[in-house]
């Protein structure tokens, strides 16, 4: 075998030039694929932890008619007692209980559509990291207010043109169907990768809210549940208070949010295309080089034959040079990857270079911060070594196909 | 001692509703240590006769029995490792890998049959010797001369340590004293080592010194000199 790696190391040095294109070409395509993959993989993390984080925490738990109508009759009674009863629960880090209602705000200068959500600023906080959102100069989270305090998002405020105090008036359905209005002051904007979000919800306080419209002190719309954090999977909890609870409705991120959900997995099926793509083009590739190769050396493979290399021997020598190419292939890009991901992680690739994914319409972020899974990672190294023993095959075929008698020709 | 041994040889082809008897009905033997000449008109059957007793090619009947093996009844792995193990070979056009030294072609076959690196390259050293070639060792096939490669090749075929040696047309590419100096190369070997050589040519310096001459002609063996 020794022999076979001494002739295939000597044959890919034969021609260096080809060996150079034919190993730049690879590089380019595994390169270009994983970074593809990576983008897309960062992606879909902002957008679900941007989800998970900002809206919908781990579990979340309504009345069970909750999503039916989006309807502010479909509210949980008695959410005192069954915060308790959820706190039962290992695992459980934090619950904050929102009341939720569709409204409509004003200011001077225009207006919109957008989701009040009522939150207790003291248990809130425990569970969604708004305070966080809101940067420096521009106000903050229900902790220093003067008249009746809103938060809303960076967009929101621009569209709305309004700025820290500015006043509005924020519309909305009670309870039993009434509309109620009232005159807010801006307390706090926020400023997160989910556009969307950002730009639809405003917070206020839950007891002005509840006043407003006409819900008692322990009914809400929603209880948000954070887990702690050495909890990987949150199904065996949904499961427990499903159990505990039948009469409600326990949800997840994808049941809150199903469209980016979706996107998710079209986003990794996608991926996972695409890469399949790119080895399939690099493997059509190295077979077709190695078939000009066999070509070229037509009369050399006769004469080894002639000589007495046997067929494993031949095989082994083609498989060699295939397998080191894609070798030098591999080592080079994941050098070049590491380099290009580890800077680009740090300091993300600007959304108007991919600006394609904002048009996927679940969500939007100005930078995206591309992550590669070692999965990934070992998915694709296991399917260039699983190529390079396919895109041998034919080659080999080609030479066993060469006829001894060849060498001995004019 | 007979070390080939043919009998009822034949090799047909098929062309169009023609078949071509390229070999027709040949016996004879060789003993160990011949200097064979095949000589004969182009479509003889030389190339053809060479090839069927080199195991490169199947004949239609009759039989091949090389030191006792008849290889007729092999099959394409076996005649493959046979012809590793037991015959050289030295091609018109060389044949020596471009990408290796003369030394390591001489070593290939030598490496293919699993000889330890030390004999390689002891025998590598000395057949270089023998060929007058010891300070061209290093030197890849396109820094030699056509008699050079030619040389090296020899040495590449008697490496080996086959039974015999089958030369087809060695010295069609070379000039008067390259071919002069590769047959004096041969003979040197045939008559020091005792190693059997049989030549397919037109070329009558070989011819000069062969010790046997078979005459081909229409794939019929019309002579067999034995020259004394």
């Amino acid at each position: 075998m020794l022999l076979t790696i001494n002739l295939a190391i000597i044959n890919l040095m034969r021609n260096k030039k080809r060996s150079f294109f034919v190993i730049a070409s690879i590089v380019v395509g595994i390169t270009g694929g994983l970074l593809g993959v990576s983008i897309g993989n960062g992606y879909v993390n902002q957008l679900v932890n941007s989800v998970i984080r900002f809206e919908t925490a781990d579990v979340l738990i309504h009345e069970n008619t909750f999503f039916d109508q989006m309807e502010p009759s479909a509210f949980l009674k008695n959410s005192d007692q069954l915060i308790k009863s959820v706190n039962l629960n290992n695992g459980i880090n934090a619950l904050t209980a929102r009341i939720k209602i569709n409204g409509y705000i004003r200011s001077a200068l225009s207006s919109a559509n957008v989701e009040i959500i009522g939150v207790d600023p003291k248990t809130d906080r425990l569970v969604f990291p708004i305070h966080e959102a809101i940067h420096t100069g521009k106000g903050n989270y229900f902790t220093d207010y003067n008249r009746i305090p809103i938060v809303m998002g960076n967009l929101l405020a621009d569209q709305l043109g309004v700025n820290i105090n500015s006043r509005l008036v924020l519309s909305g359905q009670t309870k039993n169907g009434d509309l109620f209005s009232s005159v807010f002051w801006v307390c706090g904007i926020y400023s997160v990768d989910n556009k969307l979000f950002e730009k639809k919800s405003v917070f206020v306080l839950l007891d002005e809210i509840a006043v407003l419209s006409g819900f008692k002190p322990d009914e809400v719309h929603e209880i948000a549940i954070k887990l702690d954090k050495n909890i990987q999977s949150s199904d065996h909890i949904v499961s427990a208070l499903e159990s505990q609870h039948p009469g409600l409705k326990i949800s997840k991120w994808p049941d809150i949010r199903p469209e980016i959900f979706v996107t998710k997995s079209y986003i990794n099926l996608t991926l996972n295309i695409l890469i399949s793509i790119i080895l399939f083009a690099i493997s059509i590739g190295i077979i077709n080089i190695m078939i000009l190769v066999v070509y070229e050396r037509r009369r050399e493979f006769g004469m080894l034959r002639a000589l007495g290399m046997n067929k494993v021997k031949i095989f082994q020598m083609i498989m060699f040079e295939i397998i080191f190419l894609l070798l030098i292939s591999l080592f080079i890009s994941t050098l070049i990857n590491f380099t290009v991901l580890s800077f680009l992680s740090q300091n993300g690739v600007p959304v108007w270079s991919v600006e394609g994914v904002n048009m996927l319409g679940v969500g939007t972020v100005d930078r995206i911060y591309p992550v590669l899974r070692w999965q990934q990672l070992i998915f694709v190294t296991g399917l260039i070594i699983l190529l390079s023993f396919l895109s041998s095959i034919i080659p080999t075929l080609k030479v066993l196909g060469i006829h001894p008698t060849e060498a001995m020709k004019n | 001692m007979n070390i080939i041994e043919i009998k009822n040889l034949e090799k047909h082809y098929s062309e169009a509703d023609l078949i071509v008897k390229a070999v027709d009905n040949i016996s004879f033997s060789v003993k160990k240590g011949e200097f064979l000449v095949i000589v004969g008109p182009s479509g003889s059957g030389k190339t053809t006769l060479i090839n069927l007793i080199g195991g490169l090619d199947f004949p239609t009947a009759g039989e091949i029995f090389v030191d006792g093996y008849a290889i007729h009844q092999m099959k394409q792995d076996q005649l493959t490792d046979f012809r590793l193990h037991n015959i050289g070979f030295v091609f018109q056009n060389y044949n020596l890998l471009p990408v290796l030294t003369a030394k390591e072609n001489i070593e290939l076959i030598m490496k293919l049959q699993g000889i330890s690196k030390k004999e390689c390259n002891k025998r590598t050293l000395d057949l270089l010797k023998i060929i007058g070639l010891s300070e061209r060792a290093e030197s890849k096939p396109s820094k030699l001369s056509g008699g050079q490669q030619q040389r090296i090749a020899v040495a590449r075929s008697i490496a080996s340590g086959p039974k015999f040696i089958l030369a087809d047309e060695p010295t069609a590419n070379l000039d008067s004293h390259s071919a002069e100096t590769l047959l004096d190369t041969m003979q040197l070997l045939n008559q020091n080592e005792g190693t059997t050589f049989i030549f397919s040519t037109h070329d009558p310096r070989i011819m000069k010194r062969a010790k046997r001459m078979i005459r081909l002609e229409d794939g019929k063996i019309i002579d067999d000199i034995t020259n004394d």
